[in-house]
């Protein structure tokens, strides 16, 4: 692939498979009763938008390895309506403001609401995964089922320790604590479980799945710093979430890791104290500050390489992924995200 | 002209092609940074696939038979609803209804049998195997102990196939290249020969349609130690 043809191909490709996605949530988020109390605002999210990633991801995977686009679809609305749970569930977790570029759910209606909607979404994506039986069969239902189990418990752990470590004002982190975190994280539903249930409808096989773990690992990794940084970097006007929000919400980024360990004694002690601060009492001045020390302790450089380096080691599994399979389309788009996730503004 | 007067190329910088993580993107030579993420990050994922074969070694496969696929999909409720909410319990008590009621999920609707125990097979061995709609017969020929698994695709009947050589998910070790396919009518012939050397792993290939490139199922191959 040329590094010129390789984003448009990404971006066409996002843009047809993500059609294809949002043509079948439409099934699930036709309007029905109780609208205003719940179907509405279940359709919120998933109507802002978004690159539809994960399941462009599921279905180029499929592809790749001989599947029927059709075939892995159910599964990819099934990830897209489990990804708006999470990012509503985790939007009121983490007390954040805005989500592509408006208010979020629990701010505009509260958070129990909020909490119902991000459950009716889970269930909606359970009874997506369950419709794949009508064209995969029962067999390969169940296991893509186990896989969404899995995913669904990998995510939670994830989203529990960096709760945890926020709760606890946890400090003495090490980069590896960080990418223990991410891999359940964000990995798991954003690279991981789309590779391996695309493998999986497209091989009709549960064997040799954790291959796509190392592949998904520093894919999503390198996506997960990148988003990060966006939050540090970003045109406010294309990244749709608060600029500087991981710094108002105490968020254990790489970049606050990096300077955590890089801070003179007097500064770590600031930190430790902004850090152990309830948002709300958090202030734009100390905010400023900590930015200003990124800067100043070149963590936004480090935390740029980290992800450079992890996107790297991605191209190296998917070759060994890939290498063997003909050349298709999909392949070069699964090439093609892995510059891509690291190019994105 | 003396060999002092000669003009000479200058010293090389470099005398192999850059093969660095950090040149892909076009950042500078390899640095500290990146090299340490990236052996942190093998490290780290490479720990948390040891740990979760340890484990899976440990509780056993779950089973996909007809008669434990009822009580898999409400174990899975259960352990799902742990994660989530209590919404889960209202909808795994609907599904617990459609299993007792007769759903696909019941013995004897198409669902695949359990793969047979791993056992060792004499140095050469034909034996039937998982291939849709196509007869399938595999013929191994080691000294070792060995399990051939092979998955074919419906539609691989009848088709001109072709199987590469075999990777363990360790790229470190050797393919195993000798394999090979025949499909002749509705009769598909896998042939393994696994060398006295070879290490113990599960090697992994794909089957692919001769004449569309595309792929129509795999082949697993696992070595005993």
């Amino acid at each position: 692939m040329t590094a010129a043809a390789a984003p448009n191909l990404v971006v066409t490709t996002l843009g047809e498979y993500g059609q294809l996605t949002r043509a079948a949530l439409a099934d699930y988020l036709r309007p029905r009763e109780p609208r205003r109390h719940l179907y509405d605002l279940v359709a919120d999210y998933p109507q802002r938008g978004g690159r539809m990633l994960r399941p462009s991801l599921c279905i180029a995977t499929a592809r790749a390895f001989g599947a029927d686009g059709e075939d892995a679809v159910c599964s990819a609305a099934a990830l897209e309506l489990l990804h708006n749970a999470f990012l509503v569930h985790d939007d009121v977790e983490d007390e954040s403001d805005e989500r592509r570029g408006r208010p979020t759910l629990h701010a505009l209606h509260g958070v129990p609401v909020a909490v119902k909607v991000g459950d009716a979404l889970t269930l909606l994506g359970l009874r997506a995964l369950i419709d794949n039986r009508a064209r995969l069969g029962p067999r390969l239902t169940m296991l893509i089922l186990e896989e969404a189990e899995r995913m669904a418990r990998e995510t939670v752990e994830g989203q529990a320790v960096e709760l945890g470590w926020r709760r606890d004002n946890v400090l003495d982190l090490g980069e590896s604590d960080y990418l223990e975190m991410v891999l359940k994280k964000t990995c798991w539903y954003t690279t991981i479980w789309p590779s391996r249930v695309g493998a999986l409808i497209g091989t009709r096989s549960d064997r040799d799945l954790d291959r796509f773990i190392r592949f998904g690992f520093f894919l999503g990794a390198a996506f997960q710093i990148q988003d990060d940084l966006l939050n540090l970097l970003g045109d406010p006007a294309r990244y749709g979430k608060e600029i500087d929000g991981d710094i108002w919400e105490g968020k254990r980024t790489v970049m606050l890791i990096h300077l955590l360990g890089a801070a003179s004694a007097d500064e770590r002690a600031r930190l430790a104290d902004f850090l152990a601060r309830p948002r709300a009492e958090r202030s734009a001045e100390d905010v400023a500050w900590v930015r200003g020390r990124m800067d100043g302790y070149s963590s936004i450089e480090y935390g740029r390489q980290v992800a450079h380096g992890l996107a790297g080691a991605s191209l190296h599994e998917f070759a060994a992924i890939y290498g063997d399979l003909p050349d298709s389309r999909d392949k070069r788009f699964v090439d093609g995200l892995v510059t891509w996730v690291l190019e994105r503004a | 002209m003396s060999a002092s007067d000669r003009i000479r190329r200058p010293p090389l910088d470099r005398t192999e092609p850059i093969r660095a993580w950090s040149s892909l993107f076009g950042a500078g030579p390899l640095n500290d940074v990146v090299t340490r993420s990236v052996e942190l990050g093998y490290r780290v994922v490479d720990e948390y696939i040891r740990q979760g074969q340890k484990a899976a070694a440990r509780f056993g496969s779950p089973s996909l038979g007809t008669e434990t696929m009822a009580s898999d999909m409400q174990d899975l409720g259960v352990r799902m609803v742990q994660y989530t909410s209590d919404v889960f319990g209202l909808w795994f008590e609907m599904m617990n209804v459609m299993l007792a009621g007769g759903s696909p999920f019941r013995p004897g609707n198409g669902i695949a049998a359990p793969p047979p125990p791993a056992e060792p097979p004499p140095p050469t061995r034909a034996a039937p195997a998982d291939g849709g709609g196509a007869r399938v017969r595999v013929e191994v020929a080691s000294t070792r102990p060995a399990e051939v698994s092979v998955d074919l695709r419906p539609d691989a009947a009848g088709r001109r196939l072709v199987v590469h050589g075999l990777r363990a998910v360790d790229p470190a070790k050797p393919r195993l290249a000798d394999v090979s396919i025949v499909a002749d009518g509705d009769q598909v012939t896998v042939r393994v020969r696994v060398p006295p050397d070879v290490p113990a792993a599960v090697y992994n290939g794909l089957i692919v349609d001769e004449e569309t490139s595309r792929p129509a199922g795999t082949v697993s191959v696992r070595i005993a130690p």
